[in-house]
């Protein structure tokens, strides 16, 4: 069921997440189909290690997605997105776990809106942070 | 090599020049299929009934502006490096797009840098991407960064 959440009540410091992804090759195949992504390096094992690559690897722009879901489901239906940043620092590979989660690091009302910031990241199997991201999110207000 | 000698002044004429527009209609089909492809089961992004009873109709995922393309400009950006990769994008969202928009993709490159790293010089492209809809609201931005290295035969277009 779908929960909204409200300004007052989110704390600062609280963590979204984790999620966990462990995609297969299929999901890549679907996800060049879908955003007509054709390079090679997401579904050709060959030419993903030509490029120095241990074996295909995930879109920058399908982990985006994730961390754009994970803002979406977040702010709810009377809650936006007002910026999303996500910088691609490393690559990552399908079939190994990766875990992507939110912090909230400030909130603030500004004309009346409910305004946070947010640090997100996604890491690998090895901890590491592949994937840092920021947004500013707007959530309703109650009794606004 | 510094970045002088990399970022030349035919490159530096490109920035600011705005490419022709390129209007995309968002299809049902293809929102449905790109939320299938992330992973996303969203009702917002399917069902019709609950979309329009939750957020006024279906929408697109905020990544969905990936798919909006943009035209090439009439002269080529000359490439110095063979190899490129995504750096990252930002997005700034201002208004919500809905299945049955008509979305007008605008693309300039904004700002050329050279930093160097593992893989020797690597010239940084930030190409801002604007997208209007059919009723002349700019609905979101893309701000993305462009990292090309290495020389050699080219192996993107």
């Amino acid at each position: 069921m779908h929960k909204q959440n409200f300004y007052e009540d989110i704390q600062l410091g609280l963590i979204i997440g984790p999620i966990i992804k462990n995609i297969d090759r299929k999901q890549l195949v679907m996800y060049a189909g879908a955003s007509e992504d054709f390079n090679e390096f997401h579904y050709d094992d060959e030419i993903a290690k030509k490029a120095g690559h241990k074996g295909i690897i995930i879109h920058g722009a399908l982990k985006s997605a994730w961390l754009a879901q994970l803002l979406v489901d977040f702010v709810g239906h009377k809650g936006r997105i007002r910026k999303f940043n996500v910088s691609y620092r490393g690559v990552d590979f399908p079939y190994e776990n990766l875990k992507y989660y939110a912090k909230v690091i400030k909130k603030e009302i500004i004309d009346s809106k409910g305004i946070i910031a947010l640090e997100l990241a996604l890491e690998n199997l090895e901890g590491k942070i592949t994937t840092p991201s920021t947004a500013e999110i707007e959530l309703p207000v109650k009794n606004n | 090599m510094s970045e002088k000698e990399i970022i030349t002044d035919e490159m530096k004429k490109f920035i600011n020049l705005e490419s022709k527009p390129r209007i995309h209609e968002v299809e049902k089909r293809l929102v449905r299929r790109f939320a299938e492809a992330i992973g996303d089961e969203n009702p917002i992004y399917f069902d019709q009934k609950y979309a329009d009873k939750n957020v006024g109709g279906l929408i697109a995922p905020p990544t969905f502006l990936r798919l909006f393309k943009t035209n090439q400009l009439e002269k080529k950006f000359p490439e110095p490096f063979s190899n490129l990769v995504d750096g990252g994008s930002s997005y700034t969202f201002y208004y919500d797009i809905f299945v049955g928009d008509k979305i007008s993709a605008i693309s300039k490159i904004t700002n050329l840098f050279v930093k160097s790293g593992t893989m020797g010089d690597m010239l940084f492209k930030v190409t801002l991407i604007s997208y209007t809809n059919q009723n002349e609201k700019l609905v979101a931005t893309q701000e993305v960064v462009t990292i090309t290295y290495g020389k050699g035969e080219k192996t993107f277009l």
